[in-house]
């Protein structure tokens, strides 16, 4: 049976863990908060690796605004992450 | 008695300490992570010495003694970071070689000369471009 649309409203219902409102270039839209993973760059500069995770229908394009509360992030890069779903590399902005 | 390697790092901390772009985030021998508020920030760590000439030793020692120090210049930012370092990298320029003072670290060392400037490197794993900019000083002293 094919990954669809009710799979996907599973996927992103407010009840999974780390659902979150976001707004992308001022569309409100359902996603999953990814933006917590501690990172490091050059094992001496310390910081956090953020990221989203949205339907692939969602317009989210490089160098779109997301606002998460009340934080806001630049798109940096957009890679696919299975049936339907799209994982947005954020930058704070 | 303090060997003069680590009285160079102290005084190399203390002379670029307070620079306009990097400021009080100067740190030796600096292994843990920086956060962002330690930055933009200047690392100073020794590195080796080679004595190129044996008929310069003198009761065993070296009379000249070329110690590498690398200096090691991070900026985190969204925009504009390799300006930023190429800046911190000004303020170490005129803060090192701008009067004999200063470029014998008030008289501890014969000289303190610009060896090399290595390749930028950067990286952006975290949630803002991470440049860092090393620099390797020689600094002659007996």
């Amino acid at each position: 049976m094919p990954f669809d649309a009710d799979d996907l409203a599973v996927f992103f219902d407010p009840d999974m863990p780390g659902y979150v409102d976001a707004v992308i270039d001022g569309v409100p839209v359902c996603a999953l908060d990814r933006r917590k993973g501690y990172a490091e760059a050059f094992g001496l500069v310390s910081g956090s690796s953020p990221a989203l995770l949205v339907k692939s229908s969602e317009q989210a394009d490089r160098g779109s605004f997301v606002i998460i509360g009340a934080e806001v992030y630049t798109i940096v890069n957009v890679h696919s992450n299975g049936p339907g779903r799209v994982r947005l590399i954020l930058e704070s902005a | 008695m303090t060997h003069m390697r680590t009285q160079i790092r102290a005084a190399l901390v203390a002379r670029l300490t307070g620079l306009s772009t990097t400021g009080t985030h100067v740190y030796a021998s600096r292994l843990r992570p920086l956060t962002d508020s330690e930055l933009p920030a200047l690392l100073i760590s020794s590195e080796g010495e080679e004595y190129d000439d044996g008929a310069y030793l003198k009761n065993n020692r070296p009379v000249i003694r070329p110690l590498r120090v690398r200096l090691d210049i991070f900026v985190k930012a969204v925009s504009g970071y390799e300006d930023t370092a190429d800046a911190a990298l000004a303020d170490i320029e005129t803060a090192l070689f701008d009067t004999v003072a200063h470029n014998t670290l008030d008289g501890l060392v014969m000289s303190t000369t610009l060896a090399s400037i290595l390749d930028p490197e950067m990286d952006d794993s975290t949630d803002k471009p991470v440049v860092r900019l090393p620099v390797i000083l020689r600094v002659n002293y007996s």
